[in-house]
């Protein structure tokens, strides 16, 4: 049995149980300690998967395969973690307690995206969704006072298990029909032709997943979960959390599923019409940044949808790169709004009135991201779309891009508000107080939402070669 | 290696605007030269390119092509013709003299400076660009500085005006760049460069579809009749630097692009919608006039003669004989300047009477007699008097038009031509009631005006009358670039 392909999972596994005890058992709350060690984990589990781990190797008897998507979306879910602790030990303060186990259910999320990058067997996918899906569960009830974190964290925890039984129920109809879990093995036993059952599972797994990912109409816990977790858990939440469903959504789909796209793509397309518009729609009339965010990110969702209605290599490696943009303009949008409403106490949009005068470089980060979710150039959610829209045509989807860039449109309006309050109205004047390593994370979300939009050629690249 | 005088001319603006940023917030003075002095090379160089340039040869001059990415077939392709640099140099000036007029804007310096110079770079890429993806870019480019500078100076509807603005125009965008897709992926040549897609050979259905989703994306930037509602909000609640380079530029985008991607590139279907546009275009005409004349405001008036303006383009673009074409090319310029002085001096009375109602004006010839002076030779160029530069683009517009020598045609001629007559009345009307009959207002004298304005008006004065006089100066080179794209 060889485990050197899982070395930096392990060592995450590792770094995570010793900033749990060194929390326990050392003095004080550990408000330090915690992130420091956790940070350190995730570096060397980089540094391993980098230098250390052989590649194109399976682990666990073929449970899990590192090949160079696997390579790609471990070093961008490590990545993301780094800019999730910094952003926790700025928010994450004296006031709360358990510094340790917030921390190593934060690892733990990682951990689970990482596995489910590699995964190649239904089992490992079902465990690796339920290991970020339990950590996240708890994460969004992590401010035990506070009601909204508690009802948060209930809805997330009810509807995200209902939606964990139908993934397995739709797991146990493809071992049914095949005997086997292994998504090789599947695409080779599935018989052929349509089987009314291999149908009913199709529906079950996309529903399952479409809940991790917030598409409509599984989008019901989102906003809520949204507003009522601690915003840094939101962060995760709308980016592990999601790609980490969508990573499952392809490994399934193309992996396993891969010869009945002309039934799935179908289903897919269904869903990325609704969250499209019912996402840009519902964010229209919303007064609070989280729940903006929230169908914001339902309506990305759609968006990247649009990539599993047609079979293109091209639509892979769009995909990878509007992922990449996502990830970007989401947490920088996400890290101004967490300091924003920890000086003003407050995440309705009128809490951002006059930013841009008080605190102008996070008004035009805010502008940035903001512009860039909507998708104008020169941000990289342009290239996201960009790249989308232009493999939807190729392949004949016309009709998905029109929809596409009308709610673009419409988008605007909601994204837009945003940045209306920052400039165009008069604030309090009071300025929020920008901690050292958010800002960190905001420049770096800041210097790639450039850079991505500037140099598509090198993040174009890096996305051929992970889906190659 | 010859110097990348595009590349120079596109960017520098692009630095001071980054440079402004960066300037103390104080010193007011400091910011605002620094935006002057930052826009002054792109005009320097623009009147290089123009002595530079063969104005005999049509195709592209001064080209860069530098791969940018190639996974997609992406360039960073820069060229200027005949038709592009006459926009190139009209930007640069009307830049200049926006920042020039802006001197006494007193609140949020650095936003307001380094918007107007990254507007610039925004639209001399638009005039530039010759890749599809970056001709977009730069389109695209133009809305933010824009929004920003309509909803943080404007007037009282500016939240309105601005979103209005925003939208409507995204809107019109987006659908050009799903036809752009389009035709990138039937053209069969695997590319987004203009000057190759030229070649591009489509099927009639494919090639009107992308000439139904580009013409949106034009119409709305022109703006031709019905696409035309955001334009009087924008203008009349933006301040006067963004109303000179919203009426002066942005307008000229939409007629640009008809004649850089719309004719060259899609024939057939420019061919096959040219009655359609022809018809608009008289529409927009006449509309734009009547709607002008039962303006109360003077801004208004001012915003809905560029509608009715903008129509002899669009007459000149359908009917797309060379006479036509040089005399749409020649408009642009000529509307360019004259609407963009008509915004400086609605300002400058603006800033003296505090209204823009014409029923409080009156008179102001006898209180401020250079300011009126000046209103009434812009009007009358405005209105096509032979021998200013308004003259010449209605006048090959109308006599190329003609020339097709079809009862359609002619027809619209007749019309358009009744749209010169109402021109004149709303204007000769606006002047009796302006700066004619009795003065009203309570202020006893008006302040006379100053060097620095004077400044901003002597040069658009001197290119109106240099254009009216001798047109050659711009013809010659507007001529060798239309020949190779008339149909």
């Amino acid at each position: 049995m060889n485990l050197d392909a899982l070395l930096p999972e392990i060592s995450i596994f590792v770094f995570a149980v010793v900033a749990l005890f060194a929390v326990l058992l050392g003095k004080g709350k550990g408000r330090l300690t915690a992130p420091l060690i956790s940070v350190l984990g995730v570096i060397v589990s980089i540094a391993l998967l980098i230098f250390i781990v052989p590649f194109n190797r399976e682990a666990l008897y073929g449970w899990l395969s590192a090949d160079s998507f696997s390579y790609f979306f471990r070093i961008l879910f490590m990545n993301i973690g780094i800019m999730m602790i910094f952003l926790s030990a700025d928010f994450i303060n004296d006031d709360d307690r358990h510094h340790g186990e917030y921390y190593f259910l934060l690892l733990m999320v990682v951990l689970g995206a990482m596995l489910i990058s590699s995964a190649n067997d239904l089992i490992m996918i079902y465990i690796s969704i339920e290991l970020i899906s339990f950590p996240a569960y708890i994460l969004a009830g992590f401010r035990k006072r506070d009601v909204k974190s508690n009802e948060a964290s209930v809805k997330y925890f009810i509807l995200g298990t209902l939606a964990s039984a139908m993934l397995l129920y739709g797991m146990s109809l493809v071992y049914g029909l095949t005997g086997t879990t292994n998504l090789i093995e599947i695409s080779q036993a599935l018989p052929g032709g349509l089987d009314p059952i291999f149908l009913i599972s199709v529906v079950m797994i996309i529903a399952g997943v479409g809940f991790k990912i917030a598409a409509v109409p599984f989008h019901f816990w989102s906003p809520d979960t949204y507003e009522g977790a601690p915003i840094t858990v939101t962060t995760l939440l709308a980016t592990i959390s999601k790609l980490a469903g969508f990573v499952a959504l392809y490994r399934i789909l193309i992996f396993a599923f891969g010869d009945f796209a002309g039934i799935w793509s179908k289903v897919i397309a269904v869903l990325a019409v609704l969250s499209m518009v019912f996402g840009n729609l519902i964010a229209l009339p919303q007064n609070n940044i989280k729940r903006l965010l929230a169908y914001s990110g339902i309506a990305h969702v759609g968006y990247m949808l649009i990539c599993f209605t047609f079979p293109s290599a091209d639509a892979r490696w769009s995909l990878i790169v509007y992922f990449l943009a996502y990830i970007f303009m989401n947490i920088g949008a996400f890290s101004v709004a967490m300091i924003v409403e920890k000086t003003k106490k407050s995440s309705e949009l009128s809490s951002f009135a006059g930013i841009g005068y008080s605190n102008p470089y996070l008004g035009v980060a805010m502008t940035i991201f903001m512009m860039s979710l909507v998708g104008l150039p020169p941000f990289a959610g342009f290239i996201g779309k960009l790249y989308v829209f232009k493999s939807a045509v190729e392949n004949g989807q016309l009709y998905l891009v029109i929809i596409g860039v009308i709610t673009s449109v419409i988008s605007l309006y909601f994204y837009l508000k945003v940045v209306r309050q920052m400039y165009f109205e008069k604030g309090d004047g009071i300025k929020v107080e920008v901690p050292i390593l958010t800002l960190v994370v905001i420049t770096i979300c800041v210097i790639y939402t450039l850079l991505i939009a500037l140099y598509p050629e090198f993040f174009t690249r890096i996305a051929i070669s992970a889906t190659s | 290696m010859q110097v990348d005088l595009l590349s120079l001319l596109l960017f520098l603006p692009l630095v001071g605007a980054i440079i402004i940023l960066f300037l103390p917030r104080k010193s007011a003075a400091g910011i605002k030269w620094v935006s002057l002095i930052f826009s002054l090379p792109s005009l320097f160089i623009s009147f290089v390119l123009y002595f530079l340039m063969d104005h005999s040869n049509g195709g592209m001059q001064f080209s860069i092509n530098l791969p940018w990415v190639r996974s997609i077939g992406l360039s960073y392709h820069l060229g200027v013709d005949g038709i592009s640099l006459p926009l190139i140099i009209l930007t640069a000036i009307l830049t200049t003299i926006s920042i020039i007029a802006s001197w006494n804007i007193n609140e949020k310096l650095k936003g307001y400076f380094s918007l107007i110079l990254l507007l610039e770079t925004g639209m001399l890429g638009v005039f530039v660009a010759l890749d599809f993806i970056l001709f977009y870019i730069f389109w695209e480019l133009v809305l933010l500085p824009m929004f920003f500078l309509i909803g943080v100076w404007g007037g009282p509807r500016k939240d309105y005006a601005s979103i209005k603005f925003f939208i409507y125009t995204l809107l019109g965008s987006v659908l050009m760049l799903v036809g752009i897709l389009v035709l990138y992926f039937n053209s069969g040549l695997g590319t987004f460069d203009m000057t190759e897609l030229v070649g591009a050979k489509l099927k009639p259905a494919i090639e009107n579809l992308v000439f139904i989703l580009t013409f949106l994306g034009f119409a709305v930037k022109v703006p031709i009749w019905p696409f035309h509602t955001w334009l009087p909000d924008a203008h009349v609640e933006a301040p006067t630097a963004g109303s000179v380079l919203l009426a002066g530029i942005l307008l000229k985008m939409g007629a640009y692009g008809f004649m850089r991607v719309s004719l060259p590139i899609l024939p057939e279907g420019s061919r096959f919608f040219a009655s359609m546009i022809a018809i608009l275009a008289v529409i927009s005409i006449i509309y734009g006039a009547l709607a002008a004349m039962a303006q109360k405001d003077l801004k208004k008036l001012v915003a809905y003669s560029s509608v009715s303006h903008m129509g002899y383009v669009m007459l000149g673009v359908a009917a797309n004989t060379p006479a036509a074409l040089n005399g749409a090319v020649i408009q642009m310029v000529s509307h360019g300047l004259i609407t963009g002085m008509l915004f400086l001096l609605v300002g400058l009375i603006y800033e003296r009477t505090h209204t823009r109602m014409i029923s409080d004006l009156g008179g102001l010839a006898t209180k401020i007699p250079i300011i009126s002076g000046i209103l009434a030779f812009t009007s009358f160029s405005s209105l096509g008097l032979p021998g200013l530069s308004g003259f010449w683009g209605e006048f090959f517009v109308l006599l190329g038009a003609f020339s097709k020598a079809t009862v359609f045609y002619k027809t619209m001629v007749y019309i358009a031509a009744i749209g010169v007559v109402i021109t004149a009345g709303y204007l000769l009307w606006m002047l009796q009631r302006v700066i004619l009959q009795t003065y009203k207002l309570k202020e006893e004298s008006l302040p006379r005006i100053n060097g620095r304005e004077l400044l901003t008006l002597v040069p658009i004065i001197i290119l109106i009358v240099l254009i009216g006089v001798y047109p050659a100066v711009i013809l010659k080179m507007i001529n060798s670039a239309i020949l190779l794209i008339s149909g």
